[in-house]
């Protein structure tokens, strides 16, 4: 191994474990001064990727207060070193990490919560697409109607919870006493996307929603999806609800695509 | 993209995030912007909504942190990729990295680590630079970092090694004054000797900063203004390199723009006072 090589092991070495290897190559009077020294690299490690964790998990950080959010920044910053340049992508395992970790709250809460946040940050740099306007619709003949295929914004994303997490990051984000974390009785559908040039939106889907958005995205039209509609609510009610969900779409930047095609 | 002129570009600030807003709807007097270029090596939103909005209106130069020029991992050829697709978008005057690490084995610290001065070094970092110049097809600008630490097998002073490097690869040199001063108050060495070291055509751009002040060591941390021996160094610098294009780097405790803008015209003035100009 090159002399280079081992001197950039060593120094990882140091940031990552504070093995002491590194200190016989580098100048100083003394262990302290050597010490302070890398410390400086060995500390700005450990702040600057907290740091980012903090600025992407500020509902996690509440949940678990500073002290073990940090314990738990320093055991995720240690079981996954960033490999990535972009920081952005630094805190995409925490979920996973979560999983069988013991932070003091449901270990499966957090890791959902943390997928919560994360999957909120990620829309805000995805991919950009013009979005329809409830005047586009307008413009479709009456005849067409029953064709219309939709596309979403390419930053829509939809997951599934077992916790209550949309409602508990939805009380953080208005300021009002957090819920706790619990156990849903009934797994939630939850829809992400970015409205805009930087807003990040969630909204939690009902079973009827889910099944729309689910259709749009397996390319159904829209008189298969109002057919389907029917298992959900009352045929009479189908063509109003499915008009009301189509102008909740338009007017909310979800839609990148809208027309009919056969 | 059109390919790199290096010419003059006259006192530039960081495009900041917080000054979007500001910058397009005032069109302020700052000669050319810097962008981190990692900050917009991303699918989309509102980074590179306002980098197209504002690039037609302003010279725009790229500086990177990820190139990580001397570690022994290979060049990360998917971020080269990346940044020569921004290039091709935004038409930069230039790009310009650190002469530095950032990580081994595939690991990122998000750092700008230091290097051994060593023969072995020095001949790495040239190859991985003529590399990054094939790759890009135009010279880059590598940056002096500041550092913490010496290494005991250093073969060079890091003037004698950043000119080695300038000169065997052929690339140009980003010159961070404060980071010199904050490297000489480290390591205990007389800045001049690093300015007066540097090959004077290779020097094609200026970092000025704010650092943080402790007992026995200083770290360079973007986050306060510009403090008066960094001032008189920039001084001694203009004298020895002439007219370069200059910046001020600002990334923590972020002061309004106008504060930025009147540090911006003290950096003028001290460069007009030594060159014998009219300010404009
Ligand atoms: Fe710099």
């Amino acid at each position: 191994m090159s002399s280079l090589k081992d001197t950039q092991k060593d120094f990882q070495f140091y940031l990552f474990e504070r093995n002491e290897d590194i200190f016989s190559r580098i100048t100083g009077p003394d262990e302290d001064f050597i010490q302070t020294r890398l410390d400086v690299y060995a500390e700005g490690y450990l702040i600057r990727l907290t740091e980012i964790l903090r600025m992407n998990y500020p509902c996690l950080q509440r949940c678990l207060g500073e002290e073990t959010f940090v314990e738990m920044c320093e055991a995720y910053i240690d079981a996954y070193p960033s490999t990535n340049f972009s920081v952005r992508h630094f805190g995409e395992y925490l979920s996973e990490f979560l999983i069988d970790q013991s932070f003091g709250k449901e270990n499966l809460a957090l890791a959902e919560l943390a997928k919560f946040e994360f999957t909120l940050v990620s829309v805000v740099t995805a991919s950009d697409a013009k979005t329809k306007r409830l005047a586009d619709l307008a413009q479709i003949p009456e005849a067409d109607w029953a064709y219309l295929k939709f596309k979403f914004h390419p930053s829509l994303k939809m997951e599934t919870f077992n916790f209550n997490v949309a409602d508990y990051v939805q009380n953080f984000l208005d300021q009002e006493l957090c819920s706790e974390l619990q156990k849903l009785k009934e797994q939630q559908s939850v829809i992400f996307w970015r409205d805009g040039l930087q807003t990040a939106r969630f909204s939690i889907l009902t079973e009827a929603q889910k099944f729309i958005f689910q259709s749009c995205l397996e390319d159904k039209n829209f008189s298969e999806i109002c057919e389907g509609l029917s298992e959900f609510l009352p045929i009479e009610k189908v063509a109003e609800y499915s008009m009301n969900q189509l102008v909740w779409m338009l007017n909310n930047s979800l839609l990148s695509y809208c027309e009919a095609s056969q | 993209m059109s390919l790199p002129d290096y010419k003059y570009l006259g006192f530039g600030l960081g495009l900041r995030p917080e000054f979007y807003n500001a910058v397009i709807e005032s069109k302020p007097k700052v000669d050319w912007f810097e962008i981190m270029t990692e900050d917009y090596l991303v699918p989309g939103g509102r980074p590179l909504y306002y980098l197209d909005q504002i690039s037609p209106y302003y010279p725009l130069v790229m500086h990177g942190v990820s190139l990580s020029i001397g570690t022994k991992d290979p060049l990360n050829l998917d971020y080269l990729r990346q940044v020569k697709s921004l290039a091709d978008r935004i038409n930069p005057r230039w790009i310009s990295d650190h002469l530095c690490w950032t990580g081994l084995k595939g690991y990122n610290t998000h750092d700008l680590l230091p290097l051994p001065y060593t023969k072995e070094a020095l001949s790495h970092v040239v190859e991985k630079i003529k590399q990054v110049q094939d790759f890009l097809g135009f010279r880059i600008l590598i940056e002096n970092v500041s550092s913490y630490v010496n290494f005991k097998e250093s073969e060079f002073s890091e003037w004698e090694f950043l000119t080695l490097v300038a000169e065997q690869s052929d690339c140009f040199i980003l010159l961070d004054i404060n980071n010199i001063y904050v490297s000489g108050f480290n390591h205990q060495f007389n800045p001049m000797d690093y300015i007066n070291h540097i090959p004077i055509n290779r020097v094609k751009q200026f970092h000025l900063a704010g650092h943080t002040q402790l007992t026995d060591h200083i770290i360079d941390t973007h986050d306060h203004d510009i403090v008066d021996p960094v001032w008189q160094l920039y001084e001694s610098a203009v004298k020895r390199f002439g007219q370069v294009s200059t910046m001020i780097e600002r990334d923590g405790n972020i002061p309004p723009f106008d504060d930025l803008y009147a540090e911006l015209q003290k950096a003028k003035a001290i460069a007009a006072q030594v060159l014998e100009l009219e300010i404009a």
